[in-house]
């Protein structure tokens, strides 16, 4: 590596390290502001319909000493819900924008309709009809996560670049040669920036309806504290969710940084 | 041309119609192994359709086309690894490194993978980037992406390299480069090539053979770089010149 390569690299390294530190800047500040609104909301209203950040917290390690079988079955439910609606959907869209003509015209509009169902009314009619609380919980998950993910796919393999394409296209490959060699690697650029987005939507969706259509997990025991109208147990899984939400995206943000690493991201100074 | 050569890249009388609008008309041309052919016009005078013609993206409405024997269109899997390309921008795919790009071609012919490990590198050696092969594409400048993108064309070895306006987004000091790097490698392994460009002093730098195209697609002129002005001389500016004269008199004809 020549010193003017070496010298480039550092000051990337820098500016890395300089990004970081900003974040986590801004991150403690976010933190900051909610402990105050917290405690502002906790001196204006009753303590048990505003708990102080004392209380919350006291609850949140409660809440993880007695139900972390609870929170571990929501990770569970949470992880095999977003398996398997990347990987289909992630099939499905790389299929919709290998085949356009055949599967995209016709899968296109089946996923815009599914897409428009609201997230509720999964929700109410699978509690009506499946008895199978795991089954009900994960049909609902992953009918909002498949077309978000294939939809996104879709577009990324839409969105290859047809200068690129040509350039493949002078070896005359064969049409699973594309796709190795271009669509599937394309398709996963748009598959992990879907992730951070469907799955943050996803782990909502879930503890939704564990809260209404089962007796386990994170959402069924936020649903206990609203019987006992138990405020503090509200908020406590509440933090534990926001957590669980953060360390869902820090494991997303490994992944994009490991497997995107190609990628140079512009900065507009 | 000596009548013994084979002939690699053989256009008998080629006319393309776009709908009423004629592109190529009546087009012949011949090129021998291992001889370079430079083919100069103004857009629109039919080069990229004369590029197009050769990869096999485009049947003639009339006339013949040959590469290497088979036509480029009906036949398209038979020149499999025999037209290498490198064109105006380098088109490297992204998310591989240059040695991943230079392996591209290599891959598709199903070449083993000591194989297409051992000629890429070779290949990029040979355009110096020795260093740089783990290198992605945004890590690379404007220069060493095109020094891939040739390295891409040449490893799969093919019979015919097409260089469409290949330096012409580059500075004169790093295109100038290439084009000795490209008449190194052209002479090492006696390469067919046809370079299509806008520059008349690279045409006559590049090339044995200049054809000045008009329009629609047709021969103005054909020149034998040999016999001319050398590029560089105080009399190949004047002769730079005619030739100008001769394209712009071609268009507003």
């Amino acid at each position: 590596m020549s010193s003017a390569e070496k010298k480039q690299n550092d000051l990337e390294a820098a500016k890395a390290r300089q990004l970081m530190l900003r974040t986590a800047l801004g991150y403690a500040l976010a933190i900051a502001i909610f402990i105050v609104l917290i405690e502002v909301g906790h001196s204006s209203l009753p303590p048990y319909l505003f708990p102080s950040t004392t209380q919350i917290l006291s609850n949140t390690v409660e809440a993880l000493r007695h139900d972390w079988l609870d929170l571990l079955l929501t990770v569970v439910r949470l992880i095999f819900a977003l398996l398997t609606a990347t990987l289909l959907g992630w099939l499905l869209g790389l299929l919709m924008g290998a085949f356009r003509s055949s599967v995209g015209l016709v899968a296109m509009p089946i996923l815009s309709i599914l897409q428009a169902i609201p997230a509720a009314s999964w929700i109410l009619v699978a509690s009506l009809w499946i008895a199978e609380p795991e089954i009900r919980v994960w049909l609902i998950c992953f009918s909002l996560g498949l077309p978000l993910y294939a939809i996104s796919v879709y577009e990324g393999v839409r969105d290859l670049d047809g200068e690129l394409l040509e350039a493949v296209e002078q070896f005359r490959p064969t049409k699973w040669q594309v796709m190795y060699i271009l669509l599937i690697p394309q398709s996963f650029v748009y598959l992990l920036i879907s992730m951070r987005t469907v799955s943050s939507l996803v782990l909502r969706v879930l503890v939704f309806a564990e809260l209404i259509g089962a007796s386990t997990g994170v959402g069924a025991r936020m649903s206990d504290a609203q019987t006992n109208f138990d405020m503090p147990m509200i908020f406590a899984w509440t933090v534990i969710m926001v957590v669980l939400n953060f360390a869902m995206l820090w494991l997303i943000d490994i992944a994009e940084r490991y497997l995107l690493s190609w990628r140079r991201e512009v900065a507009i100074r | 041309m000596s009548p013994d050569k084979r002939i690699v890249v053989d256009v008998d009388n080629v006319t393309v119609r776009f709908k009423s609008f004629v592109a190529v008309e009546g087009l012949s041309l011949q090129i021998a192994k291992g001889e370079r052919v430079a083919i100069l016009g103004r857009t629109g005078a039919g080069k990229s359709t004369l590029l197009n013609l050769l990869v096999g993206n485009l049947a003639p409405t009339a006339g013949k086309v040959r590469v290497a024997g088979a036509d480029p269109f009906s036949e398209h899997q038979a020149l499999q690894g025999r037209i290498g390309m490198a064109f105006q921008s380098p088109r490297l795919v992204p998310w591989r490194t240059a040695l991943g790009n230079v392996k591209l071609g290599l891959e598709i012919l199903r070449r083993s993978k000591a194989e297409q490990d051992r000629t890429a590198r070779q290949w990029l050696e040979q355009v110096h980037l020795g260093s740089a092969v783990d290198l992605y594409p945004s890590q690379l400048s404007g220069g060493m992406r095109q020094r891939v993108s040739l390295a891409r064309a040449f490893a799969i070895e093919p019979d015919l390299i097409l260089l469409d306006e290949a330096f012409s987004a580059l500075d004169e000091v790093t295109a100038a480069d290439l084009r000795n790097e490209f008449l190194r490698l052209c002479a090492q392994i006696e390469m067919t090539s046809l370079i299509v460009t806008h520059n008349i002093e690279e045409a006559f730098i590049l090339a044995d053979r200049v054809i000045l195209l008009g329009r629609p697609a047709k021969i103005l002129k054909t020149f034998v770089a040999s016999e001319e002005p050398a590029p560089g001389t105080a009399d190949f500016v004047a002769f730079r010149e005619t030739i100008h004269k001769m394209i712009v008199g071609n268009a507003s004809s």
